[in-house]
């Protein structure tokens, strides 16, 4: 019998930045407006095929770091890969998504990620621009703009982790 | 530690194990579940198979096996059903030991607060880029207010500027209205008296009047098609152009037969008359010897001519068409003789068409009425008919009377 191939994979970005939103959008197929924060962690699964090899992802949701509350860097322990989640209606989220950034490899080496600017249905409010974004990936960075609401973005950004987790 | 004694140890322990729903695994080496117990159910593990690899069984576990450091602690996991465990890993006898606590109750009473710290964190954060763009939308509104405000200064020095050179223009124009006259031509007292009050700062109606040698005194009077700042340089330019012909060798004989004044005139503003305004005009030639008036009437008014008995008739040949139409055309003169006490009244229709608030017209019959009252009395009943109204048209009016040459005398 093969063994399940299994990887685990952490959200992580400030509070109300959309990790929870993008997870049940994954996997679940469902969108809502309220916003319930995380406590802790929330585990969910999503099986995927990759080229004929069954793959569990295992989606650790941390809860959002605030001024108060700083990441625990241990949930990270075992991850193959993460998503930085930054909203893209606010600036700030993408520095604290930048800062995680440097205190996870810091930790843990070079995983694999991909920085998700989230929420870009509501372009009247979008803050952060062409030149950041491109800023970004002339830097190495894998960057999407995404829309846990519409979908857009989400299910390619994380089928491309997975597969960069085989590499 | 100290030790604590049974009683407390074995009452500890039922709380926990009674409040906390504590589940717990053992784990071998090889991470397959070798035994399992407890809430297991509490935590949706109810099904876990021992002796099968407990990660394909509790995937929560994927990444934190095998154990790296013991005892080992990760805090508030929510697994199925919502329920949040703490999970305590610790290894006793090679095996790998998993704890489960409930903690649901201490989680949802932090998401309570977290949530309300979070919704006013980002109502805060709301009401900051709110009053980014109120400060925007207003710096914009100033900067639109403050360029308004220099159009309008902008405009108001034009306006103020265009004021003063009309203003200017008007006490130019005004002063190519000659004073009256009172003096002797020929062997006839003869007195003229002008009017000239153009309805905008400046305008088109035309007054003069001069001598030529000693006994010829001509008087005009003319109206351009239009009004304001263009009529008023057509204006200017007729009366330059007559007033050129005086010094002319042929002056005289070009006055005394008028119609040969007007067509030089006439034919250079029909020459280079680009803005097709024309001019009425009317011109006499009073020869103070043979006490008679020459007159070309280029489609203007006809004059009133008040005998001294009272009796009005008009001067109403028509000499030919308004200057400034045609540089072809032809005018001609008529005569009439003048005797003492006889006057000539000659109105533009600034005159004969103002109008009282109902819009009719002062006419012509009123100007004859009032005929022999002088200029300040017909002055008087059109600012009577007008009753206040704004005046629409420039006023122009030229008095020639005809006295004898002893009561000028007596009069100088």
């Amino acid at each position: 019998m093969t063994a399940m191939l299994q990887k685990k994979i952490c959200m992580l970005g400030a509070f109300s930045v959309g990790k929870t939103s993008l997870i049940r959008r994954y996997v679940s197929s469902v969108f809502s407006d309220t916003y319930l924060t995380t406590v802790g962690v929330k585990i969910d699964k999503k099986t995927v095929d990759l080229d004929g090899r069954t793959m569990n992802l295992i989606l650790w949701d941390l809860a959002g770091e605030d001024d108060v509350n700083a990441l625990r860097l241990s949930y990270l322990r075992g991850a193959a890969a993460y998503v930085l989640v930054a909203d893209g209606t606010r600036p700030a989220t993408l520095d604290v998504a930048l800062s995680l950034r440097g205190r996870v490899e810091a930790d843990y080496g070079p995983l694999p990620f991909v920085l998700l600017l989230n929420k870009n249905d509501l372009p009247e409010q979008w803050t952060i621009t062409e030149g950041d974004m491109d800023g970004l990936r002339a830097a190495g960075w894998w960057v999407r703009s995404s829309s846990a609401r519409s979908g857009e973005g989400v299910e390619d950004a994380f089928m491309d982790l997975a597969i960069r987790t085989l590499r | 530690m100290p030790a604590l004694p049974p009683s407390v140890v074995h009452r500890l322990s039922a709380l926990i194990v009674g409040e906390r729903a504590v589940a717990w695994l053992q784990i071998d080496n090889g991470l397959t579940l070798t035994a399992a117990g407890g809430r297991l159910d509490r935590y949706g593990l109810a099904a876990l198979r021992r002796g099968e690899p407990v990660l394909e069984q509790a995937f929560f576990l994927e990444g934190l096996l095998p154990l790296e450091e013991a005892p080992y602690f990760v805090p508030s996991m929510e697994l199925s059903g919502g329920v949040a465990a703490d999970l305590h890993f610790h290894i006793e006898n090679g095996c790998v030991w998993l704890l489960l606590l409930d903690v649901t109750a201490e989680r949802d009473a932090t998401r309570r607060i977290q949530q309300k710290a979070y919704d006013m964190t980002l109502l805060q954060e709301k009401e900051v880029l709110l009053n980014r763009r109120l400060e925007a939308v207003n710096a914009a509104l100033r900067a639109t207010r403050g360029e308004l405000e220099a159009s309008r200064d902008l405009a108001r020095r034009e306006l103020e500027r265009k004021h003063l050179e009309l203003a200017e223009a008007r006490t130019l124009q005004l002063a190519l209205a000659p004073p009256p006259f009172r003096g002797v031509v020929g062997t006839s007292a003869v007195t003229v008296d002008v009017v000239l009050e153009p309805a905008k700062e400046v305008g088109g109606d035309l007054v003069d009047h001069f001598l030529i040698d000693d006994d010829l005194l001509v008087f005009l009077l003319g109206d351009v098609s239009d009004k304001g700042a263009g009529a008023a340089l057509m204006m200017a330019r007729t009366h330059a152009l007559f007033r050129g012909i005086i010094n002319r060798p042929d002056a005289s004989a070009l006055f005394r037969a008028p119609e040969n004044a007007v067509r030089l005139v006439n034919r250079t503003l029909s020459a280079s008359n680009a803005s097709c305004m024309f001019v009425t005009l009317l011109i006499a030639a009073f020869d103070g010897a043979a006490n008679r008036l020459t007159y070309t009437r280029a489609g203007h008014v006809p004059p009133f001519l008040r005998r001294l008995d009272g009796a009005v008739e008009r001067l109403a040949v028509a000499g030919g068409v308004p200057l400034g139409l045609s540089e072809d055309a032809v005018y001609r003169s008529a005569s009439v003789s003048l005797r003492p006490g006889d006057e000539v009244l000659t109105v533009t229709d600034g005159i004969t068409e103002a109008m009282d608030p109902s819009e009719c017209q002062f006419g012509e019959d009123r100007v004859a009425a009032v005929a022999g009252g002088g200029l300040p009395r017909l002055l008087a009943d059109v600012r009577a008919f007008e009753a206040g109204g704004v005046q629409s048209d420039d006023i122009a009016a030229v008095l020639l009377q005809i006295g004898n040459r002893q009561a000028s005398c007596a009069a100088g």
